[in-house]
């Protein structure tokens, strides 16, 4: 007796463990009766209430199928299926894959206990069953299985949570019915490629309506990423659109946001932005930057590729600074390709960056008849961006086109296009996952 | 990014890529030289190749760092990228830079 008091006490102890773990469903399989009611009396006196009885093997996987347990005190001898086999199929059973089972045994083989083990065993009680060592050990198997039910719930909770605002995000961005309306309007051609580093980014782009001659194109990337970059463009988003009487001014857009942004970001956080004015009625573009990695333009069918060379702060970081809006010709003939710093300082398999000279290299290499969408394949292609790779950075690139005129204008552009045979396709449909990234 | 701390000279010199990884020693080091009498701090940027946005960032917390403890931080001889980065973000206009 007084070693039964001293269990009680030791149990006391741990009031905070087992008062969670009471409620915990426990089967008791055991083909004999008096074993059944041995256990069942130790659990009971222990507040353990949850308990059902199987009195074989099969009834044993049975009533594990049925009755979800939470713990299986299994006993090895049973006439119609041996433990081990009951384990074996426990554990094949994806809803019970990772239930605790305790094995009652009397054997001390020990090629017999690695058996059972590798069968599924989580842990063996000796037989006779004594009354600490069980309840011991149920104990320690249930709290073990709560945290891990916790750390599941919680990280699923937590990776539902993140889809959700993965969506928002992606919602944020123009979809790829608006993408094509705004530039069949100019007669042009866009694509885009958007891709973060995990679930959330810190890059955002964006096309603003000006006026039937105009539209404007952002794009934001913000320090770091992850969720705190992301709730960062989220807000820049709604500051956007806050300041509609400015799309039309690249400079007085940035220092407008710069202020706002410098009194809402911690020290050493910012975003770079560029903002570019496509004016397809005068085939003029202006642009501003923050410190955005600059443009790359092409002015016509024959034409080499350049910077568009913009200097300015990064946002958030200094009040009171000045942008300036900058102007390049952008007549039909011209692409202009916008991309954040994913995209140039990506490291391949060997560590090496593609860089912004290496950009243009490329650039050089595409002929006017690809398509908007086939020349950022082949940026991602030279950069080593893959599907299956992970991305350190946020990726984000925009291609404007005005080679070849939107569907229904006959240009000469498109006659060149189809005479060298390449295909025009007009992209509808929006891919959008993790891997791949969000593209139109 | 490999780095050495010059305490006498108040001086980092800071080699290879300077991105996020670099985030905890490079913090440990501005505030040990931070630590230091005299007034100048000087982070010499010669042999440092390539940095990244999240680097520019720890620039800045230094200059917040420099501002608070009325210290000067001077970067000293940027070269390629990381030049080329100064100029396109105009931390030129943010620091003290000498060539």
């Amino acid at each position: 007796m007084s070693n039964q008091t001293h269990i009680s006490e030791a149990a006391l102890d741990d009031r905070r463990g087992h008062d969670a773990i009471r409620d915990a469903r426990i089967l008791i399989a055991d083909d004999d009766p008096l074993c059944r009611q041995l256990v069942e009396s130790v659990l009971r006196r222990r507040n353990f209430a949850n308990l059902e009885f199987a009195e074989g093997g099969v009834s044993a996987l049975e009533q594990s199928r049925s009755f979800k347990p939470d713990l299986l005190l299994l006993d090895m001898q049973m006439p119609d299926m041996s433990g081990l086999d009951v384990c074996r199929s426990v554990r094949a059973d994806p809803d019970l894959a990772d239930i605790p089972i305790l094995v009652q045994t009397a054997t001390f083989d020990r090629k017999k206990m690695g058996e059972l083990f590798a069968g599924g065993a989580s842990d063996f009680l000796s037989k006779p069953v004594n009354p600490s060592e069980l309840i011991a050990r149920v104990v320690v198997h249930l709290e073990r299985w709560n945290s891990l039910r916790e750390l599941r719930n919680y990280r699923e909770r937590i990776s539902r949570e993140l889809e959700a605002a993965r969506r928002m995000q992606f919602e944020l961005l123009p979809s790829c019915a608006s993408l094509s309306e705004f530039a069949e309007k100019a007669g042009m051609r866009i694509g885009s490629y958007n891709r973060p580093s995990s679930e959330l980014g810190g890059d955002l782009w964006g096309m603003l309506p000006i006026d039937d001659g105009a539209f404007g194109m952002f794009l934001a990337d913000f320090t770091g990423h992850g969720v705190n970059a992301a709730l960062n463009t989220f807000r820049l988003h709604a500051l956007i659109h806050e300041y509609k009487n400015l799309h039309h001014s690249p400079a007085a857009l940035l220092s407008m946001l710069n202020e706002r942004l410098v009194r809402l970001l911690p020290p050493g956080q910012f975003a770079t932005f560029l903002y570019v004015v496509v004016d397809h009625r005068r085939g003029e573009l202006r642009f501003a930057s923050a410190g955005a990695p600059p443009a790359i333009l092409v002015q016509s069918l024959a034409g080499r590729p350049r910077f568009c060379e913009g200097t300015g702060l990064p946002l958030g970081i200094e009040p009171g600074a000045r942008y300036q809006t900058y102007k390049r010709k952008f007549p039909e003939g011209s692409l202009l390709l916008l991309f954040s710093d994913g995209l140039p300082e990506y490291p391949d398999s060997f560590g090496e960056r593609i860089g912004d000279e290496g950009l243009l290299n490329v650039l050089n290499a595409c002929h006017a008849g690809l398509a908007p969408h086939e020349v950022i394949d082949r940026l991602c292609a030279a950069a080593g961006i893959t599907g299956q790779a992970t991305l350190p950075d946020d990726t984000t690139i925009i291609c404007i086109d005005r080679r070849i005129a939107a569907p229904g204008e006959k240009t000469s552009s498109v006659a060149e296009a189809k005479a060298s045979g390449s295909p025009r396709p007009r992209r509808s449909s929006l891919i959008m996952d993790i891997k791949h990234g969000y593209r139109c | 990014m490999q780095i050495q701390v010059d305490r006498g000279a108040g001086q980092i010199s800071m080699s290879g890529e300077f991105t996020f990884t670099d985030h905890a020693p490079f913090k440990q080091m501005v505030s040990e030289l931070f630590a230091t009498t005299g007034k100048s701090v000087i982070l010499d940027l010669s042999k440092l190749d390539f940095i990244d946005s999240a680097g520019l960032g720890m620039l800045l917390l230094a200059r917040d760092e420099a501002k608070k403890n009325d210290r000067d931080l001077i970067l000293r001889r940027p070269s390629g990228q990381v030049k080329r980065m100064f100029g396109v973000t105009k931390f030129s206009t943010l620091f003290t830079i000498e060539d």
